[in-house]
């Protein structure tokens, strides 16, 4: 044991000798955790509240004038979990597009719900704890990792049986926008390759794509698919965190061309999004992310991603969630994110800017799912003290009319 | 877990740096051996310590300030990996000129490929040194429970393994 012991350590400590911590790493987070924003907890919402009014005010005054038109919806307000949530669906039917949130009190059983609310049917899986499920974007397939196996997916099928499982770890994989394959992205010959499969099954062939390589052989390898999209041929694959330069690449899945690139400062943008087909990136500045410490850009962009031009741009203090499925909504946090929770949010139509729908109550966004081709946008909040990886979560679908549809109850964030 | 009204009410800014300060650069290199990215672990690093600020009422006089940063730490880590699941997925470590490069490699690809629950459980109590008890509370389980977890990883990379 004592051998094994000595080689365990020494075989993290090569891992971690190569990427030490930062010199003066005490001092800097304690500085920021102690900075005034978060010194007190009451000053912390003050801070929210005013940050909601300027928010809103931002929203008024830079995107449109519409915004009395729409009163403020409340999102799904977590209650009771109601008895019908304990039912059985039975299969999901084939063809309708569905979205799956976890039941409160049957682990591992996901409910379908149809983009109008409707339970449409229930999946059983037998799922570790510490495990999420990944569905496709119309809920007709699932990836999850088998006890938290790392890397190494298993995919199910519409019905939550198993379809095969990774014979090897990728890069990074997604779902591709028509819910049948998965970008991939591999390095493992020290070059980057792009492709896309079926679940569980190999590429049918991978694409050099020339990305930085020095980085790969560095080990910093960080780079994500932000979007795949089978239909357009387009994937957009990003490199995006507060204090590091950030890249997007959109890449032509077929044969692995960059179609654009750009490369922005240092702590100016971060938290890259781009829309499920492709066709839109945001790039958000480092002020909406609650970066105050360098240089921000006097915007959030919302850019093509075909040439960078820009569409629409909007308060720094705003930054963009999530696009809709047909590019014309965008899912806004309108406060920067100085306390640390985004719970500030407004639907806005990308082409006018004006606000459809907004949300000002102290739930804390979670997570968004999106309507494949359509304009729906399903909207999970949970509690603020809820800190679990599965959270219970309120969900709310918001309609391109401003319209929102609650579900009754609350459920577990798959 | 029994809740604790604020133990130090002179200063909570102080309590801070004295109670998780020192527990910062093993929280970054615990981040570090979930996430593998040095960008990425310095962040959940960063957004634990503001969980922990903001939860710092809840830290129990008895506990293991390190423990409950640590669990923290942890928590923070597997939420990144939820929120950017394709991002996650690493490639093998860059393999260095050795003279036991077989034997490492061999380890270091075992490593990897241990639910990472294990390799965390082996990381804390081989790496840091923490006790069971303590590697119990950042995984949630019981000493007993982080024994089990200890024993089922390590015998995963030496199949003939024997625990007392």
């Amino acid at each position: 044991m004592d051998d094994l012991r000595s080689e365990i350590r020494s075989a993290f400590e090569r891992e971690q000798a190569a990427h030490p911590p930062a010199a003066g790493l005490r001092r800097d987070i304690v500085q920021a955790v102690l900075a005034p924003p978060r010194r007190q907890t009451s000053m912390q919402w003050l801070a929210v509240a005013v940050a909601a009014l300027l928010g809103m005010a931002v929203v008024v005054g830079l995107m449109s004038a519409r915004l009395a038109q729409k009163a403020s919806v409340p999102a799904a307000t977590p209650q009771a979990t109601p008895s019908s949530l304990d039912r059985d669906y039975g299969p999901p039917p084939a063809g309708v597009p569905l979205f799956y949130v976890e039941s409160p009190s049957h682990r591992g059983w996901y409910i379908g719900f149809d983009w109008t609310g409707k339970p449409r049917g229930t999946i059983k899986v037998a799922i570790a704890q510490s495990s999420s499920l990944y569905q496709a974007p119309d809920g007709s397939g699932f990836a999850m990792e088998p006890s938290g196996n790392l890397g190494f997916y298993q995919f199910l099928d519409r019905l939550g049986q198993q379809v095969g499982i990774d014979p090897t770890p990728y890069q990074s994989q997604m779902w591709a926008d028509d819910s049948r394959h998965l970008c991939v992205l591999e390095g493992n010959s020290g070059q980057w390759k792009i492709g896309l499969r079926a679940p569980g099954a190999a590429p049918a062939s991978l694409h050099q794509v020339a990305l930085d390589s020095s980085n790969l052989r560095s080990d910093l390898i960080n780079r994500g698919f932000s979007s795949c999209s089978a239909q357009n041929d387009r994937a957009i694959i990003t490199y995006s965190f507060v204090g590091a330069p950030a890249e997007v690449w959109v890449v032509r899945i077929s044969d692995g061309s960059i179609l654009f690139h750009k490369v922005d400062q240092a702590n100016t943008f971060s938290a890259i999004v781009a829309s499920g087909d492709g066709g839109l990136i945001a790039d958000n500045s480092g002020q909406s992310l609650g970066y105050d410490a360098g240089p921000t850009p006097p915007a959030t962009l919302i850019e093509r991603a075909a040439d960078g031009s820009t569409v629409r741009a909007l308060d720094p203090s705003i930054r963009v969630l999530a696009f809709s499925g047909d590019d014309r909504l965008a899912l806004v946090t309108t406060a920067p994110n100085a306390a640390g929770r985004v719970t500030h949010l407004a639907l806005v139509r990308v082409a006018d800017g004006s606000v459809l729908w907004r949300y000002d109550g102290g739930l804390q966004y979670t997570e968004s799912l999106i309507e494949p081709n359509g304009s729906a946008i399903v909207v999970m909040q949970q509690s603020q003290s809820d800190e679990q990886v599965h959270p219970s979560v309120g969900v709310v679908i918001l309609h391109p009319d401003g319209t929102s549809i609650p579900l009754e109850g609350e459920f577990i964030r798959p | 877990m029994q809740e604790l009204a604020v133990t130090h009410p002179r200063s909570r800014e102080g309590d801070f740096d004295s109670l998780i300060g020192p527990h910062l650069e093993a929280g970054y290199r615990t981040a570090l051996a979930i996430l593998r990215n040095r960008d990425e672990a310095h962040d959940a690093v960063q957004e634990a310590a503001f969980t922990a600020w903001r939860r710092m009422r809840q830290l129990n006089k008895a506990a293991s300030a390190r423990a409950w940063f640590l669990a923290i730490v942890a928590n923070q880590c597997r939420s990144m990996r939820r929120a950017r699941w394709w991002s996650v997925i690493r490639l093998p470590e860059v393999q260095r000129e050795e003279p036991d490069v077989a034997e490492t490699t061999d380890l270091d690809r075992a490593l990897n490929r241990l639910p990472r629950d294990e390799r965390l459980a082996l990381f804390l109590y081989f790496y840091l040194d923490l006790p069971l008890v303590e590697v119990g509370a950042v995984l949630g389980l019981t000493a007993a429970g982080a024994k089990t977890r200890v024993y089922r990883a390590a015998k995963k990379l030496r199949p003939g393994l024997e625990m007392t």
